[in-house]
């Protein structure tokens, strides 16, 4: 993500997928948690930009794909914690699957001799 | 859900933002956290995170986006930014909405009234098919009878009811008083006599009993009436049981058989309380000759009023054959109902539907001056919103917000005005609003204020907009510019000094109105009445019962009460007269004894008054010959008549009239003889030459309804309150009215006062546009002058005097006040048709009126321009050239 400076729907599409996974996998986070696992996750390769995260976060909140709630962190901190709700589950299937075909198809127009 | 949750965020912004700092500042603690352990100082630490975090301003607001309604909320952000910009410059506000306000409000209450007028004036079934019907001598209008119509007489209706094939129904009608006895005090009732058919004519079904019917005009018939609406609520308390009833009318018992309906309305009669029958037997006997029926008809489909009239015509032609004594030289018309209620008052309601409409363009091109003023000194402002990037939408959407919320203030100002105005029309004086009862209960009309409205608030949003047209042209060297704008090549400085000069116009042309109204009322109040109206106070009574049945009665029961009157303290002469001056009335014909007899159709015609006691002094008519009527002339002395000035002349040429016989051929067997002249008298209008009076003394004509004149030698109220113990004394059962001095009759007279309220009214609207063409001038020229400070330093640098500087100034505002000026005098050649007969003793191109105007401009643009034109030569060149 640091690489493309370029907004387009590819890209959001993929912190919405990186995002719903993290969360459906390790459950409620916070922002900040979940850019730390994405980096830790992908051994350093993604780094997602703050300035993507929280807009994006608060958006796939309104779309009824997350649910947030404030609470406590173990070091007793005020956070706003994210977890997926069943739309989102759902969501998330359906960005798998777009992805898996998106990478398809890049592939083979790669290896295309 | 979401959406709810949106529009929810929208009402609490600075939850919103503090919840969305806190979500970021814990992140930044984190990262600053984690650095921290990862060795960096605690200080670079932060830093650090806060730097990775990026610009946290764009950030909130950019997360801050995706939890409200976006779009709503940066048009409340333009309303709100509109509201600080309108709270900046109050001034502007207030001639904006005020000017909206003025033209909406004015122009819809004024409109509502003459579609009031022209639509609710015939309130029947199918009233196009109405028609009323006048008769007219056959010889050229005469000066006291300038429409030459006349009411006709009973058995002419029956003619026309017999000969003609056009009408489905002719009817009649008379307006009369009639007092009410038995219901409290003694009442006068404003009241009208009709034939039988009447009300089934009109077409009006009444809402408790019947109408009236065939028989209720016999012979034999027991007496009946139907009552008004207004009456039934008022004076039988709106009891349903109300049919059956007894009024005693006049002294006698009379059934009530019918209460109308509520919107019951027939103009020509007035605001009619009670309908009572004609008596059709009295009626036919009384002759040819006796004509005081109106008359109003029904055309059957298909009918022209132009048929109708030529129908007429043959039956009277007929009528002449027969009846050459009565019926020579007299023919008959009809005219649309409709034209006959509204045709008086359409010389009003033209001139009042004119100045509104000037108010409306006056108003509309002020709006309109202010929405450019404000867009040419915003250019800059404009030019740097499009430099950092602003998309013409985004400019037009924010102009628009400020358009809407000045149009809607002055929207709804304009809507309570024009409510307001609405109810201060219908508050006429009784007598006035009686020719017009469609004024009663009028309300704005919807259509009327929505088109007002759409008019100018359309005016105002257009050129609200007009930034925008500018912000594409401006370029960014133009900013560069101290100046910013170039005043005299600006975009919109031409249309600005063409709506000041429209502005000028269209006040030039309310001012030249107003004018002439004033002096056609002032030339109206300097009229030689022909009567004095200081200190004269007048009384009405009408006899009635079977007590003043016997003349005898009605001459002793008046002798006494005008003895009595003179004899009151205060009291310097008294009399009384059948009809007050301005009363008008009826006229007869009469032939001179001794001169051979003209053609009927020539035969002079003159009014007829009773008078008692000293009638000519106590109204303070001058008499030029002879002597007046008095006690002496009796029923034993020989008749005696004393004449109008005018109709000596006319009957008797230079030569004395005291001597002469006259003979009226209603009653051809009696010689009347001239023993005076007194001096004319308008007896009709103030407007309307005074017409050909004879009076008689009531002793020898009885009368049976007179006004008592009384000359006070001090205070007139105390006087009538004196006479008013003095008839409570003689007959407390007789009402008294029309009470009050002369002086305040022909204050209220409709000639007068019509005018008077036109006036006040064009005047009103004259000096609001002035003070709104003043400031308009004002404005442009102290813009011309601040474009044009380099200029004018420079002038003042090579040597030009600061008075020169001031002439320079003053002469641009007197050219465009000039052109302006001369716009509104070539428009006010049209004031003549629109005001029409409302001009009295002044021609609608009247030097003294142009004048007057063109000097009240002069001075006016001349202020105006003074203070810019002060401003521009005391301009430092020093600091103008150095800071360029």
């Amino acid at each position: 993500m640091t690489v493309a400076k370029t907004r387009n729907d590819i890209l959001q599409g993929t912190l919405a997928l990186l995002v719903l996974r993290t969360l459906a996998a390790s459950g409620p986070m916070h922002g900040y948690a979940i850019t730390s696992h994405i980096h830790r996750v992908s051994g350093e390769l993604l780094r997602v930009e703050e300035g993507s995260l929280y807009p994006a976060l608060h958006r796939m909140e309104q779309d009824g794909w997350l649910r947030a709630s404030w609470g406590r962190t173990e070091t007793d901190r005020e956070a706003r914690f994210y977890e997926v709700t069943a739309k989102g589950r759902r969501q998330l299937a359906i960005e798998r699957e777009s992805w898996a075909r998106l990478t398809e198809g890049v592939g083979r127009v790669l290896g295309y001799a | 859900m979401t959406w709810f949750r949106r529009l929810i965020n929208l009402a609490r912004p600075n939850q919103l933002a503090r919840d969305i700092d806190r979500e970021m500042a814990f992140h930044i603690a984190e990262r600053a956290e984690e650095l921290r352990r990862a060795g960096m100082p605690e200080g670079d630490a932060l830093l650090e995170a806060r730097r990775r975090f990026g610009n946290r301003t764009l950030l909130s607001e950019r997360t801050r986006d995706a939890d409200v309604v976006t779009w709503l909320d940066s048009v409340l952000g333009d309303l709100r930014y509109a509201v600080r910009g309108m709270r900046r410059s109050p001034g502007f506000v207030l001639v904006a909405v005020g000017s909206l306000a003025l033209g909406i409000g004015a122009t819809s209450a004024m409109l509502s009234v003459a579609m009031g007028a022209l639509l609710g004036s015939v309130p029947f079934p199918d009233p196009d098919r109405l028609v009323h019907v006048w008769e007219r001598p056959e010889t050229p209008a005469t000066p006291q009878n300038p429409a030459a119509r006349a009411p006709a007489s009973y058995p002419e209706l029956l003619d026309w009811r017999d000969g003609s094939r056009v009408f489905v129904a002719l009817e009649g009608y008379d307006e009369t008083n009639v007092t009410l006895s038995n219901l409290g005090e003694p009442v006068r009732l404003q009241g009208a006599r009709v034939t039988a058919g009447f009300l089934a004519m009109l077409g009006v079904r009444p809402v408790l009993g019947r109408g009236l019917a065939r028989g209720d005009d016999g012979p034999g018939s027991a007496p009946v009436a139907v009552v008004s609406h207004g009456f039934w609520r008022r004076r039988l308390g709106g009891d349903p049981a109300a049919i059956g009833r007894t009024l005693t009318i006049d002294g006698r018992a009379v059934t009530v058989v019918g209460v109308l309906p509520r919107d019951f309305l027939f103009a020509p009669a007035g605001d009619v309380e009670v309908l009572l029958p004609v008596d059709a037997a009295a009626a036919r006997t009384s002759g040819r000759s006796s004509r005081w029926m109106r008359v109003v008809g029904r055309l059957r489909d298909g009918v022209s009023v132009d048929r109708a009239s030529a129908d007429l015509a043959a039956i009277m032609r007929r009528l002449a054959a027969q009846y050459p004594e009565t019926n020579a030289g007299r023919a008959a018309y009809a005219v649309s109902l409709r034209e006959e209620i509204v045709g008086p008052v359409r010389p009003l309601l033209l001139a009042l539907g004119g100045a509104v409409g000037l108010m409306l363009l006056v108003a509309c091109t002020n709006v309109a001056s202010l929405f450019l003023a404000r867009a040419i000194a915003r250019g800059r402002e404009f030019a740097v919103r499009a430099a950092i990037g602003a998309g013409r939408g985004r400019i037009v959407r924010q102009l628009l917000a400020e358009s809407v919320l000045v149009a809607a203030v002055g929207g709804a100002a304009g809507a309570a005005l024009a409510w307001a105005g609405v109810a201060w029309l219908a508050t006429l004086p009784l007598h006035v609003a009686d020719r017009m009862p469609f004024l009663r209960g009028l309300t704005v009309d919807a259509g009327v204020l929505g088109a007002t409205m759409a008019v100018a608030l359309g005016t105002g949003v257009a050129f609200g907009m007009t930034p925008a047209l500018h912000a594409g042209r401006l370029s960014l060297a133009l900013l560069g510019r101290r100046d910013g704008v170039d005043g005299r090549g600006t975009p919109g400085g031409r249309a600005w000094r063409a709506l000041i000069a429209a502005q000028i116009a269209f006040t030039t042309v309310l001012l030249v109105g107003a004018g002439l109204m004033a002096r056609s009322l002032t030339a109206l109040l300097r009229v030689d009445l022909g009567f004095e109206t200081g200190r004269v106070v007048t009384m009405r009574l009408a006899l009635a019962g079977s007590r003043y049945e016997p003349p005898a009665a009605q001459q002793r029961f008046f002798e006494t009460l005008v003895a009595r009157a003179r004899a009151l303290p205060g009291a310097r002469a008294a009399g009384a007269v059948s009809n007050v001056p301005l009363a008008g009335g009826g006229s007869t014909t009469l032939h001179v004894d001794g001169v051979p007899e003209p053609r009927a159709a020539a035969r002079p015609e003159a009014m007829l008054r009773g008078v008692a006691g000293d009638y000519f002094r106590a109204m303070g008519i001058r008499l030029v010959e002879g002597r007046a009527l008095g006690p002496r002339d009796d029923s034993a002395a020989v008749p005696a008549i004393v004449v109008s000035e005018g109709l000596a002349r006319r009957l008797f040429g230079p030569g004395p009239a005291v001597g002469r016989r006259v003979r009226f051929y209603a009653s051809p067997a009696t010689a009347w003889t001239v023993v005076g002249v007194v001096a004319d008298v308008r007896a009709a209008s103030l407007d309307a030459p005074a017409p050909p009076i004879i009076y008689r003394s009531h002793l020898q004509a009885p009368e049976n309804r007179m006004t008592v004149v009384v000359r006070a030698a001090g205070d007139p109220s105390a006087l009538l309150t004196a006479m008013r113990r003095e008839m409570r004394t003689l007959d407390p059962l007789l009402p008294v009215y029309e009470v009050g001095t002369m002086a305040e009759r022909v204050a209220s007279a409709p000639a007068v006062y019509l005018r008077r309220y036109l006036l006040a009214l064009l005047g009103g609207f004259a000096l609001v546009a002035t003070l709104l063409a003043a400031f308009g001038l004002y404005g442009v020229i102290a813009y011309a002058v601040a474009r044009r400070a380099r200029e004018m330093g420079i002038r003042a640098a090579l040597g030009a005097t600061p008075r020169s500087i001031v002439m320079l100034v003053l002469r641009q505002g007197a050219t465009l006040a000039a052109f302006g000026f001369a716009a509104g005098l070539a428009a006010s050649g049209a004031l003549g048709r629109v005001l029409g007969t409302l001009l009295y003793g002044v021609r609608a191109t009247d030097q003294l009126t142009y004048g007057a105007v063109a000097a009240l401009l002069a001075g006016v643009t001349l202020l105006a321009s003074l203070v810019p034109a002060r401003r521009a030569a005391r301009v430092d060149p020093a600091e103008v050239l150095r800071a360029e």
